[in-house]
This record gives C-alpha cells, structure tokens and sequence, in this order.
C-alpha cells in the first residue's frame, strides 16, 4: 500500500512541483525573508546591523502599536458579527423566498474594486458637498468616528459575499429537514437556529476564521481613504507597517510588524485546527 | 554569376553592414520617471524641456514615465540596484539618503562645468551634499505665504498683514462676516499639518532660532518655539476650519471655498498656483492675491521667504549612460526659456532655483505667480529665510511634526509636550546623521 502511495506521489508531482516551487519563491522566502529581516536594523539600503529581538521590543512599547492593535481588533469584532449576520439573513431569505434575481444585486458592490468603494464613500462622507453635509457631521474627518466609518463601507461592499457564500451551503441542506420542521410546527427562526446554522456551521465557521486573518490585513480601506488619520484613529497594523518601511526606512521594525500581523493570522489557523480536532467540521 | 558561397558571403556581407549601421544609429535611452501628473503635465514637459534636448542630441531618447507611488516605487528599485537613470525625490533627506547608500553619481564636476554653481543659491546645492559632494539638484523650489481672495480683500477694504496684530485683527474681521478667515484641510496628504507648523515656528521664532536647532545648537524645547506652537494651536482653533472638517476636506474643496467666499485666504506653498488657473477649483472670477505670511512676533523681519525643496533631481549612478543622463540633467537648468514656458504650461510645479529674465516669461503667465517666485528668490538671495520643515527634518521628526501637532489641536498633549518629543527625536536623527546638511547662515 505504501508502495502503491509512493508510485502515485512521484506520479503526480510533475503536476504539483510547477505551484509548490511558485509558492516557494513567492510566499515561502520572502516570509522567512521577512523574519530574519525583523532580526536587523536596516533602512533598506546601504549597512545591514543584527540587533536581535530590539524592534519587537520598540514595536511593543510604542503607544501607536497598541493602539493599532487595538482597531485591528475593533475592526474584527465588527467582520466578525455584522456581515456575518447580514449574509446568513439574506442566505435564509432567500432560501425561503426563492428571490433569487436579488443576487446580482447585492454581489454588486463586492465586484466594484476598493478603489472605487472608496471613491464613492469619500464622496457620501464629504461633509462639503457629500450627504454628510445635510447630515452635519464629518465621519472620516472625526476621530470618534472614523474608523467606524470606514468599517461601514468596507461592510457594503463585503456583506454580499458572505451572503452568496452562505446561500451557497444552505442550498446543499436537505430541504426534507424544512419539510419536517414544518410539520412539526417550527417556526422560521426555529427552522434557521435548529438546521440552518448548525448545517451550514462547517462555512460559518470557515468564514469567521478567515475574516479574523483578513481582519489584521487590512490596509488598503484606510490608505486609500485616511492614511491612518484623523490623529491616528484610523492607524492599523498594516499602515503603520508601510510607513515605517516607506517613510520612515525602518525596514527591521516594519518586518517585526509584519510577523505581529501574521501571529494573529498563525493564531486563527491555530483556532482552525483545534476545531477540527474537537470534531468540528471545517 | 555568383556560386551559391560567393551570393551566402555577400548577404552575410550586407547583413553586418546593416548591423553596423542600426546599432550606430541606435539611441541612447535615458528613462526619468515622474511623480504623479496629468498627461497635459506631461506634455508640457516634454514640450518646453524634453524635446528642446532631443532636437539638439537627436541619438538621444527621454523616456518620461509617471509613476503614481514614485517614492515607494523608487525606493524598491534602487534598492534593488535598478531605479531609472533620473532620479526625482521629494527632496534632499530622501535624495541624500540614497547618496549615502552610495546609489547617485556626484554632479559637481557638472554644476561647475555649466556654470550652475554661479546660479543655483549655495544653500540650495549644500543642502544635497553627502560628505562634502553635491548629488541632487533642486528642481522646484517653494514657499509659504498667504493666498487670498482680492476681490473679497478689496471691496472690504482689508489689507495683507505684515505682524500679528494685524494677522489676528483681519481674521477676526472675516470671522465678523460669517466668512471662515482660513481654508484648508489634510485629506489625502496628512503632512499638510506642517505646513502650518513650517510657518508658525519660523515666523514667530525666526529664522535664526530655528536655523540653530536646526544645526544642534539650541533645543526645540526653547520658550520662544514652544510658544510658537501654542501661537499656532489658538489660531488654530480659532480660524481654521472645525477639525473634523479640515480632517475630511483636500484641496478641490478649501481652494473652492475661497475663490466663492466660503473663505478669505489660504495659508499654503506655491505650489498652489497649479490650482488658482485651473476652474475646476478656483470656481469664480473673483481675483486672487499672494503675500509672504507676516512676523508674528516683535523683531522677528518681514518679509521673509520659508523655503522648501519640492523635488530634487539626480543621476543614478547604475545608470548605463551617467554622462549623457547628467548632461541633460544640466540642461534642464540651463535652459530658461523652457523654465519659463513651464511657468505657464506647468504653473506651481517647475519653480527652478534659477533667475527667469522676465523677457523670457510668457504673458499668459499668471504675474501674482510670477511675482510670487521673484518675490521668493530675491529673499532668499538676500539671506531673507526660513526653513520648511519638510526639507530640512529627519524622516521621524518629519513625522512626528505633522502627526503630533493633532494631538496638541486636540488638547491630548501639551506644546511643551509636543516639542519635546520633537527635541527628543531630532537629537536622536542628527547623531544618526539623518538631517539633511544644514548650510551656513549668510
């Protein structure tokens, strides 16, 4: 048998070495790259000096790290409730209703590039001549609110995708469940708390682990709209992270965020597979 | 008739003299690549600088590309040994940077050659000197003052201040109106924050103060810039815009609001003269005027000139052709009229620290712009100036000039407070030799 699985791995690794030596060179050395990096001060040319666990030190007693931290979880506490119940109340919605021309609808904004999300939303929030004018308050230009802001229209243009996602796995759920239910005299939320959610569980959870990963690596939403202002509300991981390498050529301590950024990516893999060893299937 | 050989030898004859031929008629390429611009910008640069070169090396090509993250994109390249052969940053701390990482070619053989030593101001070439050699030529060359609505200024008979009496009595008369007395906001360029900080320090401690901490002889933490700072918080909050506004609103918005009256006046560099001409953000007909920003303290002088360095320009020393690349890094500062042509088909951006005969400028021309930067270099020739913070600081003290200055706006932390840090930072980059030079006073 360990013969037969041999001869099938050297069988099928001509198709699979072309993406393992991609990924290598891609993804594997400039991690380890990155790493190493985050063991030396350097600006990014010119003298390379070793300086051991120094920037993980400077990271961590920096007021502007913690407070980054902060928002990143801030940020993953909104990922993780918000578009999730959104998404898994428009996938019951329309598994009840069959309303399935909707779709189109609100996959819209998911499609759009973030460029563009955040174009249109610079424009809604411009207290100028934005609707933030009639609203008479500046979202992105308040530091009580900024942030907050930002997540609004990164749900917008997000929500949709859960919602397929989930519409996805309900769709594979035996519609006999339903049926039974019913007969039973289950109400709606009972038929979606007692067979959709644990049926569907498996993606949820999926879903929720990888929104804490993508949570810490979110850059984009705020350069494109604040760069991490106003007065630092907005500052996340991954911005304080490019300043540092592009601004500031500290490219040691912009690597030792990096490897910050990827323990809490390390640490939602950890959580994955500890569900699956209790029996959760994911 | 030829044998088969004879006929192979004669096309192999003919086939190296057509090589031969190609290859000498093969042009040098020299690549620049440019901050982000408009294809207009482009053209115009390749109108009035680029093709004046080419017509004169015509075995010279000049490849002109925008590259919307210059300094990111740079950086990456020429920390990779790659990079194009002009090198534009956004000024001597960056370009200096390179220099020391030994990644530009010296340009003083050059300067000296085209007489460019005898032009440019000495403070603007000392300050691009790594260990005694020049190796980035300013290309735009900028300063603080007040542009303001003269319409608006005219028909309420309200005159350019020159002191602090003056400045607070005006802004207090355009409060007096429902008029916001100064437009502005950060959206989109945060550093936006030191232009303020650049003129409130400068003006209010003056020059020499400034130009000492400057050189590590006195601290930052000194009464008269602290004080400075705390100027600046109550002014700022008194006439500018409400934070939370000036935190969302950019250029296309605080330009409009003063060319329709929303606001009087804008406290910015020159390089807001690329707006002034432009309707899409100077909305009205409504004319506009430019001061130098007044003394704000007593024997502090006005008028005086806060010069910065926009952008600089350098040879890449992995150039294939550094000679050709510095000959026409040269001629762009050598060739005036084009200078002048830029001053109307690229206003704001292409001040170069060269003296324009006015024969030389075209009429369409804006003259406040233009003598807006007469006004500038006839200053600093006189020894009239000051130092913008965005020239003259280390990367983190750069940053933390811009970023910290909200705190105080906000009440989080003290003037006092904010100049320590300042102080404590600043100390730390001069020991690193992270400072760019700073030339002697004359």
């Amino acid at each position: 048998m360990k013969t037969r699985n041999n001869k099938e791995l050297i069988q099928y690794m001509p198709f699979l070495l072309p993406t393992l030596i991609l990924n290598l060179l891609i993804v594997l050395f400039p991690s380890i790259s990155t790493i190493l990096l985050s063991l030396f001060e350097w600006s990014g040319f010119g003298k390379i000096k070793f300086v051991g666990i120094k920037n993980f030190i400077s990271i961590f007693s920096d007021n502007l790290v913690i407070s980054a931290i902060l928002h990143n979880i801030i940020w993953t506490i909104i990922f993780l409730t918000i578009p999730v119940i959104l998404g898994l109340t428009v996938a019951e919605l329309l598994r009840r209703t069959k309303w399935e021309f909707l779709q189109p609808f609100y996959f819209f904004p998911v499609i759009l590039p973030t460029v563009v999300v955040c174009f249109i939303w610079g424009f809604i929030y411009n207290p100028v001549y934005g609707l933030a004018k009639y609203l008479g308050i500046a979202i992105l230009g308040n530091p009580s609110t900024a942030l907050y802001g930002l997540a609004f229209a990164n749900i917008w243009a997000w929500w949709g995708f859960l919602g397929a996602v989930f519409y996805s796995a309900v769709q594979s759920i035996s519609k006999e469940l339903y049926e039974s239910a019913s007969l039973d005299g289950a109400s709606g939320w009972q038929q979606f708390r007692y067979i959709t959610l644990p049926q569907i569980a498996p993606t949820l959870v999926f879903m929720e682990i990888m929104t804490i990963i993508w949570s810490f690596q979110v850059f984009d939403w705020v350069w494109l709209t604040t760069q991490g202002g106003p007065a630092g509300s907005t500052e996340l991981l991954a911005t304080l992270l490019y300043k540092k390498a592009f601004s500031l050529y500290k490219v040691g301590e912009a690597a030792a965020d990096g490897v910050l950024i990827s323990m809490f990516g390390f640490l939602s893999v950890g959580l994955y597979f500890y569900l699956s060893k209790r029996g959760i299937e994911v | 008739m030829l044998s088969t050989k004879n006929f192979l030898l004669l096309i192999t004859i003919l086939l190296i003299c057509l090589l031969t031929v190609s290859i000498g008629q093969q042009k040098i390429k020299i690549t620049w690549w440019y901050e982000s611009a408009t294809p207009e910008d482009v053209e115009a640069m390749q109108k009035d600088l680029i093709e004046p070169y080419i017509k004169a090396h015509p075995n010279v090509e000049i490849e002109l590309t925008v590259k919307e993250n210059l300094q990111e994109v740079l950086r990456t390249a020429m920390g990779a040994g790659e990079g194009p052969d002009i090198v534009m940053t956004m000024g001597p701390a960056e370009a200096n940077r390179y220099a020391a990482a030994g990644l530009l070619l010296p340009l003083d053989e050059y300067i000296k050659k085209a007489g460019l030593d005898k032009e440019i101001p000495s403070l603007l070439l000392d300050v691009g000197k790594v260990k005694g050699k020049i190796y980035s030529i300013p290309k735009t060359i900028e300063s603080m003052g007040i542009l303001y609505n003269k319409s608006l200024f005219d028909e309420n008979n309200w005159k350019v201040p020159t002191n602090y009496k003056e400045w607070t009595a005006l802004c207090d008369a355009i409060k007096k109106k429902g008029i916001l007395p100064v437009a502005a906001g950060n959206s989109g360029w945060r550093p936006t924050n030191e232009h303020f900080v650049t003129v409130y320090l400068n003006n209010y401690a003056g020059p020499e103060n400034v130009y000492r901490a400057l050189r590590g002889l006195s601290s930052w933490t000194e009464p008269v810039f602290v004080k400075a700072i705390e100027t600046f918080k109550n002014d700022f909050l008194n006439y500018w815009p409400k934070y939370d506004i000036y935190s969302s609103i950019g250029p296309n918005e605080f330009v409009n609001m003063v060319s329709s009256r929303k606001a009087a006046m804008l406290v910015v560099g020159t390089w807001a003269f690329q707006w002034t001409g432009n309707p899409d953000y100077w909305v009205s007909k409504d004319k506009w005027g430019w001061a130098p920003f007044p003394s704000l303290r007593e024997g502090v002088e006005y008028p005086i000139a806060n010069i910065g360095i926009g952008t600089t320009l350098s040879v890449n020393k992995k150039s294939k052709y550094p000679d050709v690349a510095a000959d026409f890094l040269i001629s762009i500062f050598k060739n005036k009229e084009g200078i002048a042509k830029l001053l109307r088909d690229y206003p704001g951006e292409w001040v170069a620290p060269i003296d324009i005969p006015s024969n030389l400028v075209p009429p369409e021309v804006d003259p406040v712009f233009y003598s807006a930067i007469k006004t500038q270099y006839d200053l600093l020739r006189k020894g009239k100036y000051g130092y913008t913070t965005w020239t003259f600081l280390g990367p983190e003290t750069w940053q933390w000039c811009y970023e910290g200055i909200e705190q105080v706006w906000l009440g989080k932390i003290s003037a006092l407070d904010y100049m320590k840090k300042w102080n404590d930072i600043f100390k730390k980059e001069l020991k690193e030799g992270l400072v760019p030079p700073i030339p002697i006073r004359r």
